[in-house]
């Protein structure tokens, strides 16, 4: 197999641009926003986001079939129900946040999944856990554009605000920023990354495409903007690389992404000089 | 999720009394799908009361019955399922509703089953055995048997029945016939959602290439879907089909990256719901052939 054929001849196809743009541009803005969500220590929160969209989505292809637009609203609505829900119980009753999220998402998730049994829909369940990359529409990477075009607008405005916010939230506090409308930007801001992504990646592997990068690029970085940077970097070689083995081993395209992205973070965990499990224990000071 | 619950219900059904059946009263047959619904109805006249459990436009591969379902399946005289397969929750429905010989699996018993060699797992039966029409004369002759064999003092109407519906499916077989002469062979090219329609192609020397494999649930790769796009332009396919019960995206996608036309929406995992004009074997039928014809005979 030639080099033509190993890079080139995949994206000869229309479908396969458009999946591999569609990556691309979610790779950029999942590469920014996984950072906050790393540093923030709200990487499970997002898991249990991208759970809590399956009622919402389930009942938009009930009522107006796959428009992306419906599914689009339908998935926003319910995440942002858990995030807003959550954020309510934990200030109005003695539930802290962790706890509000965990029980609501699985309620949401659990409500997905019974409306996906109960009705006739001819939903394929696994396409939209798991994405499926033959089936990015124009509409879809239309919404991935926007999306991602959104994300990197915000961190370039209000660099100053999430970074502060980010590492010296009581400092941004009392000099006037305000904390909490951040934290629900941020957790919009997610909501908005996973529905775009649920066509290519599936919505239980769309964090993947966020957290990984993020997390390898902290195994390596110590300043904040060159952990953005290499995290977009290293989003962009999964999904790049990801669709390739996806192409030619016949895999599914969320699952490959994730897997070159998953091998680069256990790669990081292991062999980060400074960071690394074996530079750590050669160092002798494993916690 | 779905899987580990159906065992529970299916145990659930296990426990409750079933009726003993006799000779008495109507026949209570449950159906498995909307082509059986009708051979049932049309064999068993006012003599049956048929009950159908998978309604139009539910996809048959991945159906799965609700705990009222399984009653209605425990209380029926007799159960008509596709077989080969089709059903992929049957075997663990037939462990749980009572005797094997209440669960009559059609497709089990047909002349012509075709394979298809599955994608690394060797060779997998075809479960839409009732695209081919001889397959369809089969099936109401063994459906009266049954029918007969539960209702001895009935078989007489039964008989008469089943004859009435297989000279309409004899006159159906000629218009078939007829119409698909039209098509010159190298125009015989089928290209759809999933790979539903091998009883047809054999039996009117159509070659079937499809996006999905046997089961609406077998996932297509990238790898298979730019092969496919390559055979139309090589061979210059006119149209591309889409099925009343499988995901519309690949196959808009399909349609995009060729600039083929769609030929139209095929029902190829059963009949239509009421009002569609394929909400009878012949229409289904007829509108299948009408479409195909229709798209690939075109300039």
């Amino acid at each position: 197999m030639s080099l033509h054929d190993l890079l080139i001849a995949p994206f000869t196809y229309e479908f396969m641009r458009r999946g591999l743009l569609s990556a691309i541009l979610l790779g950029v803005s999942g590469g920014l926003l996984g950072c906050v969500l790393v540093l923030r220590r709200l990487a499970l929160m997002g898991d249990a986001l991208s759970h809590s969209l399956l009622p919402g989505v389930a009942a938009a292809w009930l009522l107006f079939g796959t428009s992306t637009v419906a599914l689009f609203f339908g998935g926003l609505i319910a995440g942002l129900l858990t995030a807003l829900g959550s954020a309510m119980i934990s200030r109005l009753t003695r539930v802290k946040e962790d706890a509000a999220f965990g029980s609501l998402f699985i309620v949401f998730f659990g409500a997905g999944v019974a409306l996906i049994s109960k009705l006739p829909t001819r939903l394929n369940l696994a396409d939209f856990l798991f994405g499926n990359v033959l089936g990015v529409s124009g509409s879809d990477l239309r919404l991935a554009l926007a999306v991602s075009g959104c994300t990197a607008a915000v961190f370039i405005i209000f660099y100053r605000s999430i970074l502060l916010e980010t590492f010296d939230p009581v400092f941004h506090r009392a000099t006037g920023g305000r904390g909490g409308l951040v934290h629900m930007g941020f957790l919009t801001l997610t909501v908005l990354n996973l529905v775009a992504a649920m066509q290519t990646m599936g919505i239980v592997l769309a964090l993947g495409l966020f957290l990984l990068p993020a997390v390898s690029a902290y195994l390596w970085c110590d300043r904040f903007i060159s952990m953005l940077l290499l995290s977009v970097g290293l989003a962009l070689l999964g999904s790049v690389v990801g669709i390739l083995v996806s192409f030619h081993a016949g895999l599914a395209s969320g699952a490959a992404i994730v897997l070159c992205l998953g091998f680069v973070f256990i790669a990081s965990a292991l062999f980060s000089p400074r960071h690394g499990a074996l530079g750590a224990l050669r160092r002798g000071d494993a916690r | 999720m779905k899987a580990i619950l159906a065992p529970a219900l299916f145990a659930l059904a296990a426990c409750s009394a079933w009726a003993v059946p006799g000779d008495a009263g109507p026949l209570r047959v449950v159906t498995l799908g909307t082509v059986l619904a009708e051979i049932a109805v049309q064999v068993g006249g006012s003599d049956a009361e048929v009950v159908n459990l998978v309604q139009p436009g539910v996809d048959p591969h991945t159906f799965n019955p609700s705990p009222a379902d399984i009653r209605t399946l425990v209380d029926a005289d007799l159960v008509l399922a596709s077989g080969l397969r089709l059903e992929g929750y049957l075997d663990r429905l037939v462990a749980s509703v009572g005797p094997r010989d209440r669960v009559v699996a059609v497709g089990d018993a047909l002349p012509l089953v075709l394979s298809t060699p599955g994608p690394g797992a060797g060779a997998e039966k075809d479960p839409h055995w009732w695209h081919s029409i001889d397959n369809m004369l089969f099936a109401v002759d063994l459906v009266r048997a049954e029918f007969a064999r539960a209702r001895p003092g009935h078989a007489e109407v039964f008989a008469r029945n089943a004859r009435e519906y297989r000279r309409r499916l004899e006159a159906l077989k000629a218009w078939v016939s007829a119409e698909v002469a039209v098509l010159p062979p190298d125009r015989r090219q089928l290209v759809t959602s999933h790979d539903a329609f091998g009883y047809f192609a054999h039996d009117y020397g159509f070659s079937i290439h499809a996006i999905n494999g046997l089961s609406t649930e077998s996932e297509a790769d990238a790898r298979h879907l730019a092969g496919l796009i390559d055979l139309i332009r090589r061979e210059r396919i006119h149209a591309v089909f889409a099925e009343s019960s499988a995901n519309p995206r690949l196959v808009a996608n399909l349609l995009d990256e060729t600039g083929v036309r769609l030929g139209g929406t095929l029902y190829a995992d059963g009949l239509g719901p009421p009002g569609s004009g394929a909400e009878t074997y012949e229409a289904m039928y007829r509108h299948n052939v009408l479409a195909i014809v229709g798209a690939l005979s075109g300039p």
